[in-house]
């Protein structure tokens, strides 16, 4: 079986997806920052009072991140994000922007009591730890094992989010008889199902869920062909679209793509041997 | 020899699925979960936290309970720039995370020293501030558990009062 995606590729792949991601994330949290009402010192989010949550006492710890937490450091944190994102889309990923980013990355856990957007930001940090890694430990083991090790850890991680995901599904009934579904998406943000919406009809809500349960449930599939790790990712860009379209949540669409030619390289090295 | 790996990886992680995990706790670790993410998603059904508040008129009447929950309108745009629905979801995490520590109290702890419950009512007083009529002399919340129903439009099944916070001002 070929192998559809060489190496070189598929981690440019990554690279390229993880930096578009990446952009739209700092360019947004730019945009909130210029709201004084959220993040000033007198906003919801003033750090003033998260600062009390903090688990170290540490002075330098604490005066650091005061300084960094105010508007005008923080739109000047999230632009030189956004640039490092273009950095990484445009020529790849020198070490010292991986470790800009994943030192962002983590400030930002701080900033917002541990993830901002939820899953997203587990997922991104995924991906920057991963490049961040692969290039740390290229001196050591060579391009080509620190990329494959990048590309694997990803993988797994991906393969881990839709299994993880689908079985703890099919254990619920709610899940299995359909009912959950429509819940969930009465409870989007972008207003409840309407009156006479498809997904009301119990039958097509408990085929729409058993669908969708079993296709995460089966995500270990697609490392055993190419072809079909292909079709899912093509199902899974369909799925998380949907999630965008009904719950809002844009960031995951991103995230969750940057893995897909991970998963179709390790597919096809894994269908080679 | 991947293949392998591959296959006892999701074998174990199929046991794991389960068995109830313990959780783990600790500031580092609330801070740093990222790093070790459970990928549980949309899989609680049951009682969900909403937030409700009301209003005391000049005149010192109380307005209706209403519900604070994030609703937008939806543009193709989001799909590449969303900040707004994103921290309006934000928001509606801290309501979430608030049911989660509230659970986790223990006896006779204090709920409103809780910077997750400082932040709610950070939450809603700046949405107050920008709502009308603005002037009004005070304002409660409550954290109420509700059982949603499938119909629609139709009320929770069933509602439970987490907490009541009391008049408070402006």
């Amino acid at each position: 079986m070929m192998v559809p995606l060489n190496l070189e590729l598929a981690y440019r792949g990554v690279q390229v997806l993880l930096g578009w991601s990446l952009l739209i994330q700092s360019l947004e949290f730019w945009a909130m920052q210029k709201h004084l009402h959220e993040f000033g010192e007198k906003g919801v989010w003033r750090w003033s009072l998260q600062e009390q949550e903090m688990p170290s006492r540490a002075i330098w710890f604490l005066s650091a991140l005061r300084w960094l937490f105010a508007p005008a450091p923080m739109r000047g944190l999230f632009l030189l994000r956004a640039l490092g994102a273009l950095v990484l889309m445009l020529w790849g990923a020198p070490w010292g922007v991986m470790v800009f980013l994943l030192a962002s990355t983590v400030i930002l856990l701080f900033r917002f009591r541990g993830a901002f957007n939820g899953g997203s930001d587990f997922m991104t940090l995924v991906a920057v730890s991963a490049l961040f890694l692969a290039e740390t430990f290229v001196p050591w083991v060579g391009q080509d094992q620190a990329h494959k090790a990048a590309l694997g850890y990803m993988a797994l991680h991906a393969l881990s989010s839709y299994f993880v995901s689908g079985w703890v599904k099919l254990k619920r009934a709610e899940w299995r008889s359909g009912e959950a579904l429509v819940i969930f998406l009465d409870a989007g943000i972008y207003g409840p199902l309407e009156a006479h919406s498809l997904f009301r009809v119990p039958w097509v809500a408990r085929l729409c869920s058993w669908s969708f349960m079993l296709w995460e449930a089966v995500s270990p599939s697609l490392l055993i062909d190419p072809v079909w790790a292909i079709l899912y990712c093509l199902i899974a860009a369909v799925f998380h679209f949907l999630v965008f379209w009904y719950f809002g949540l844009n960031r995951f669409f991103w995230s969750w793509m940057v893995n897909f030619p991970a998963l179709v390289y390790c597919s096809g090295l894994i269908a080679s041997f | 020899m991947a293949l392998l790996f591959f296959i006892v990886y999701f074998l174990m992680l199929a046991v794991a699925i389960r068995f109830k995990t313990r959780e783990v706790n600790g500031r580092w670790w609330f801070f740093l979960r990222a790093f070790f993410p459970n990928w549980k998603f949309f899989h609680a059904v049951g009682y969900a936290p909403r937030l409700y508040v009301r209003k005391q008129s000049a005149e010192l009447s109380w307005g209706p309970w209403l519900l604070m929950y994030p609703r937008e309108d939806r543009r193709w745009i989001h799909l590449v720039h969303n900040p707004r629905v994103n921290l309006a979801l934000a928001s509606q995490n801290l309501v979430e995370h608030l049911a989660g520590d509230l659970n986790a109290l223990s006896e006779g702890q204090d709920a409103r020293a809780l910077v997750i419950y400082q932040l709610v009512v950070n939450r809603v007083q700046v949405d107050l501030a920008s709502s009308r009529p603005v002037d009004f002399n005070a304002f409660e919340l409550e954290l109420r558990m509700e059982l949603p129903s499938t119909a629609y439009g139709a009320s929770p099944r069933d509602t439970q009062v987490m907490l009541a916070s009391g008049p408070m001002k402006p």
